[in-house]
């Protein structure tokens, strides 16, 4: 993109917010607090509520979902819905799919993504920037554009309804050798100079300097990844025709979709498999995603 | 790897390489069609042909074909059948088309009354004539259903899970209301009705609802109300629905919604009635088994009456049939055929309907004494056996011209939705049919004349 | 970046062969800018043919595909040139996809970043419990597009939503979101505001955490009020991050298809109807391969073309230090 950007003390990590200094400070006086701590517990709510919500619904009856005024707190603990959803569709399968799909995925994207990144910021080539460049406006390919001609071209490959073709074209990457990219260019370059000197080839920098450097990225990097292949369900519905290669975000459209069924405890139940591990990740996890994102972003 | 690269044959040989790895990939080297991928065979259908058949249903009506399938398997020693589940009609057309697209196949597929044209159009449907025999012959299917499936004298289409829209109705509502306990006759009469339905109020603290409209296949069911003010949606290609009678349907309904207030668009039809949020729905017969069961856990009587009348009666036919793919060897098109002709014995029909709600298939079906039982002790079952009489193929706008089904659903639900007037939004609907019946109308002679 | 400077030979390669050595026993130069060249496009291979195979191919061939009129179904792909262009061009209802687009990617877009900057200083402030709330602002995002669907379709439910309950206490009715004409597009506008604001939040507040104090010393110093301070000071130097969450959002925005795909289907009708469902519709349900490609190429020219004048725009604007 344009020349990088060095916005000062961006290095200092924003959550410990050592950035702050002087210019955030405590309200003076005691009506504006109040409405600040107002401003901020409605802005939690309206965050937390529908997810609070799918979770409060998952363990009621049907009889308490459809009522009016909704039942805020469920009154008995309906874990039934579970044992329903899970035997609505073979979820523990869709399980494992997801979970490979995710590992793999993941994995798979990531090596691309550091070898492309370190390559942009430390090899030498004419007209470096305008090659990025171009691989960025691969961002810009809508999604929908895509799904015909790789089904077909998947499908030459003879790799429809297989795990190759739901995890190999996701391993194409642009937003993670982005954001790789911003990090690596903030590593001081004598580092990596003193480690070309004693006679260590780019593949041994990039393994035992580089990379150990750049960790917090490639953690945040990573976790975007994992949880975008987790939610990713346009292309594995068309990719896929037996349930047992299905993943959990089909499985539940498939469930939701379903002209017979009325069982919306086991409808947010099913929702929950989906949606819980993330929610977990996200969790342990949230400071690392923000850090890099965060970089990437005040960085240009 | 850098060596090979910086060799003189080098960086461009590798890219001419590339390019042609890719142009071949690209134009596609396999002509031929495979069999689309299945599960692992279990231990006791080992060494027989395995077929793969693909169909649409889901939960209850899915596990009645499970267990359909099943007893095929079990009741012989050739043939394992393998059912993969596709999703609603639409989806299961999606991924055929696709899966024709990457040249893999499944032998059987379930077609709805709309999608099995397309394919017949694309030439991909086996036909079946000449596959009867002395087990199951053409005439002992109900006479409608086999004559819709049949073009220029070759049946491409076998009916498995045939339907008819039903007026579905809460009785003890309707009686709480101070109405007669049955559906009504006409629409004028339904409309008498709203305002008496409209002043019940249920748990959510709203008024009832007199109707529930559902956006799925709402064309499929106003094709009733068309016929119903003698109007009709084509005639072959001649599209005829923004003549004055298909405009007064509209209008009717329209008002309905708009004046009355009687009737709205709903995501889900079946879920408001059985909530009791609406008095009645328009739903499929298949969809009676689900909703005896609402109305049990809502605690209200069901009940089910033809589909009102208004200059005429009118009621189509849907659901779905199966077709066998052309592309698959012959061996495995007539095992196919056994499936089919078991699925075609009376006491399979009969065990079918009972357990879904669809209508039966042949005519000694209707004989079997577990269905003659069961209409007895459950008159709602025997509503639907009843009309089917007086029901017919659908016009054939609907069914041939590509998407159609689709974006005639979509100018309903807007009609239903907003405030269009109902002489535009049929008029430009019109207009949209005749726009893509021209596009067809070469292929369309083809294969229909 | 930083070039390095030739080195040594790469760890365990044999010197080039066949190349000009100037002095027996050394490197030119041009051998190893080659090989370093050589070593990039090694590096960058996996991904350049992952991309060019899944990403930019679908790109080419889907132009190709927009000259046709092929219908998924036949072996023949029979070519039309620039006939589908002018059916869309001409076509109403082609044009009302695309202001829908317009209205439903600005809005979103719009509304984000408003909502998002001002939770942003909200949480800027030395508040107790904000790190809760920056963590709960944040998790939207991450949660599945099916299950967001999911989830706000009972939220949006007329009878038994929650959304009924809120607007009660407004003493308002609630509007039959989902299935009126005139709601659906606002409704979903209101899901993906909720899934896009906080983490737009969460990047202004990185931003704001960021900025200098000196320029506010001497802000302060100069009696400078909350909004001249904010709209002088605080806004500018927050160009980059708003650069950044504008294209992003309106990428994300142009693509959205996974809650639409749940809550409506494109409908009631086309109330909903995106482009990018459009074009899923025209390739998946219309089997019109032809219209589908023409769409999708459409919609990558215009958001090469916003990306690009927005580019151009902040080249001025845009304030590095």
């Amino acid at each position: 993109m344009t020349a990088p950007a060095t916005l000062t003390q961006v290095t200092a990590s924003p959550i410990t917010g050592r950035g702050e200094g002087h210019r955030s400070q405590r309200p003076k006086s005691i009506v504006p607090r109040i409405l600040l701590y107002l401003g901020l517990i409605v802005v939690g709510l309206a965050a937390i509520i529908p997810i609070y919500w799918l979770l409060s619904s998952s363990v009621k009856t049907s009889g308490e979902i459809f009522v009016f005024p909704p039942r805020w707190f469920p009154t008995s603990f309906h874990f039934e819905n579970f044992v329903e959803a899970w035997h609505s569709a073979p979820f523990g399968r869709m399980y494992i799919n997801s979970i490979v799909v995710t590992i793999f995925g993941t994995l798979g994207e990531i090596c691309v993504a550091v070898l492309s990144s370190y390559a942009f910021v430390f090899l030498p080539f004419p007209r470096k920037n305008l090659i990025f460049g171009i691989f960025l406006g691969a961002m810009m390919v809508p999604g929908t554009v895509v799904l015909l001609p790789n089904y077909m071209t998947v499908a030459q490959l003879g790799w429809v309804n297989t795990y190759a073709g739901l995890i190999v074209p996701g391993w194409g990457s642009v937003f993670a050798m982005f954001l790789l990219r911003q990090h690596m260019m903030t590593l001081p370059t004598e580092i990596t100079e003193a480690s070309r000197v004693d006679g260590a080839g780019h593949l041994r920098t990039l393994w035992s300097i580089v990379l150990p450097l750049s960790r917090p990225m490639v953690v945040t990097v990573m976790i975007v990844s994992l949880v975008s292949k987790w939610n990713d369900f346009i292309w594995p519905l068309i990719v896929t025709n037996t349930d047992n290669m299905r993943v959990l975000p089909v499985g539940l459209l498939m469930l939701k979709s379903d002209e017979g069924y009325t069982d919306w405890g086991a409808v947010m139940a099913a929702t929950c498999f989906v949606v819980i591990p993330v929610l977990i990740v996200f969790f342990f996890a949230q400071r690392q995603i923000v850090a890099g994102l965060t970089q990437g972003a005040t960085k240009g | 790897m850098t060596a090979m690269i910086n060799n003189r044959f080098g960086r461009r040989g590798m890219l001419g390489l590339l390019g042609a790895a890719a142009a071949s990939v690209a134009t596609g080297c396999a002509r031929d069609f495979r069999q689309v991928g299945g599960s692992a065979v279990p231990a006791k259908y080992h060494g027989r042909l395995h077929l793969i058949a693909w169909h649409s249903f889901a939960s209850t009506t899915g596990e009645a074909l499970v267990d359909l399938v099943s007893k095929f398997n079990d009741s012989q020693s050739d043939i394992f059948v393998e059912l993969q589940y596709q999703g609603g009609y639409e989806e299961t057309q999606q991924k055929l088309s696709a899966t024709l697209i990457a040249r893999q196949i499944p032998d059987l597929v379930v077609l709805s009354e709309v999608t099995w044209r397309a394919m017949h159009l694309a030439d991909a449907l086996e036909p079946l004539e000449g596959y009867f025999d002395a087990d199951l012959q053409p005439t002992d299917y109900i006479e409608q259903f086999i004559t819709e499936g049949t073009v220029k004298g070759h049946i491409w289409w076998l009916p498995f899970a045939r339907s008819t829209p039903l007026f579905y109705f809460n009785k003890t509502l309707f009686e709480k209301a101070g109405l007669p306990g049955r559906a009504p006759r006409t629409w004028d009469e339904f409309a008498d009705w709203a305002p008496a339905i409209k002043k019940q109020r249920v748990g959510s603290g709203s008024n009832v609802m007199p109707l529930a409209l559902d956006g799925g296949y709402s064309a499929w069911y106003f094709q009733g109300n068309m016929w119903q003010w003698n109007g009709r949606y084509s005639d072959g290609l001649d599209i005829k629905l923004d003549e004055p009678e298909g405009i007064a349907a509209a209008t009717w309904m329209a008002e309905f919604i708009r004046k009355h207030k009687a009737a709205y668009l709903s995501a889900k039809g079946s879920i408001d009635f059985g909530n009791q949020a609406a008095s009645a729905a328009l739903m499929s017969t298949a969809s009676l088994a689900q909703t005896t069961e609402l109305a049990k856990a809502g605690k209200f009587e069901l009940g089910t009456g033809f589909l009102p009348e208004h200059k005429a009666f009118g009621c189509p036919t849907g659901g779905s049939g199966w077709g066998i793919l052309t592309h698959a060897p012959t061996e495995r098109k007539q095992a196919a055929f056994e499936f089919l002709k078991y699925l075609g014995r009376p006491e399979t029909s009969a065990t079918w309907t009972m357990a879904t709600g669809y209508l039966p298939i042949v005519k000694k079906a209707q004989k079997d004494p577990r269905l003659v039982a069961l209409v007895t002790k459950d008159p709602n079952f025997s509503t639907s056996l009843h009309q089917l009489p007086k029901t017919r193929t659908q016009d054939l706008g609907r069914l041939v011209i590509p998407d159609a089904s689709n974006f005639m659903d979509d100018a309903f639900e807007t009609l239903y939705s907003s405030g269009i007037a109902p002489a535009t939004a049929m008029r430009q609907l019109a207009k949209k049919m005749r726009r893509k019946a021209d596009l067809l109308e070469d292929i369309y002679r083809a294969h229909y004349e | 970046m930083t070039a390095t400077t030739p080195s040594l030979a790469e760890g365990g390669e044999s010197p080039a062969r066949g190349a000009a050595a100037d002095r027996p026993g050394a490197t030119s130069r041009r051998t190893l800018r080659r090989r370093g060249n050589a070593l990039f496009l090694a590096f960058i291979a996996p991904n350049v043919v992952l991309l060019a195979v899944f990403a930019y191919w679908p790109v080419i061939y889907n132009g190709y595909l927009s000259l046709t009129s092929w219908n998924l179904l036949s072996e023949t792909k029979p070519f039309v040139w620039f006939a589908n262009y002018a059916d869309m061009f001409t076509d109403p209802e082609f044009g009302m996809v695309v202001l829908r687009t317009v209205i439903f990617s600005g809005g979103i877009v719009i509304i984000s970043i408003v909502l998002g900057l001002a939770v942003a200083l909200l949480l800027d402030q030395k508040l107790r419990g904000r790190n809760l709330v920056r963590t709960f602002s944040f998790a939207p995002h991450i949660v599945s597009g099916a299950a967001i669907g999911t989830i706000w379709l009972y939220i949006f439910d007329p009878s038994y939503g929650l959304l009924r309950q809120l607007l009660q206490v407004f003493g308002l009715g609630s509007p039959a979101w989902m299935t009126d004409s005139a709601w659906a597009l606002p409704g979903l506008i209101i899901v993906y505001v909720w899934k896009t604001a906080g983490f737009v939040a969460v990047i202004y507040l990185a931003g704001l955490q960021g900025l200098p104090n000196d320029l506010y010393e001497a802000a302060r110093i100069d009696r400078a009020g909350p909004l001249t301070t904010f709209f002088r000071i605080t806004l500018p130097l927050l160009s980059p991050v708003t650069f950044f969450v504008v294209v992003t959002s309106i990428i994300g925005s142009f693509q959205a298809f996974d809650v639409i795909a749940v809550m409506t289907g494109g409908g009631p009708g086309t109330a909903t109807t995106t482009l990018s469902w459009y074009i899923y519709e025209q390739a998946f349900q219309a089997f019109d391969a032809g219209h589908a490609g023409a769409a999708a190429m459409i919609m990558f020219v215009l958001l090469v073309l916003i990306t690009s004048a927005q580019a151009r725009f902040t080249r001025n604007r845009v304030h590095y230090q």
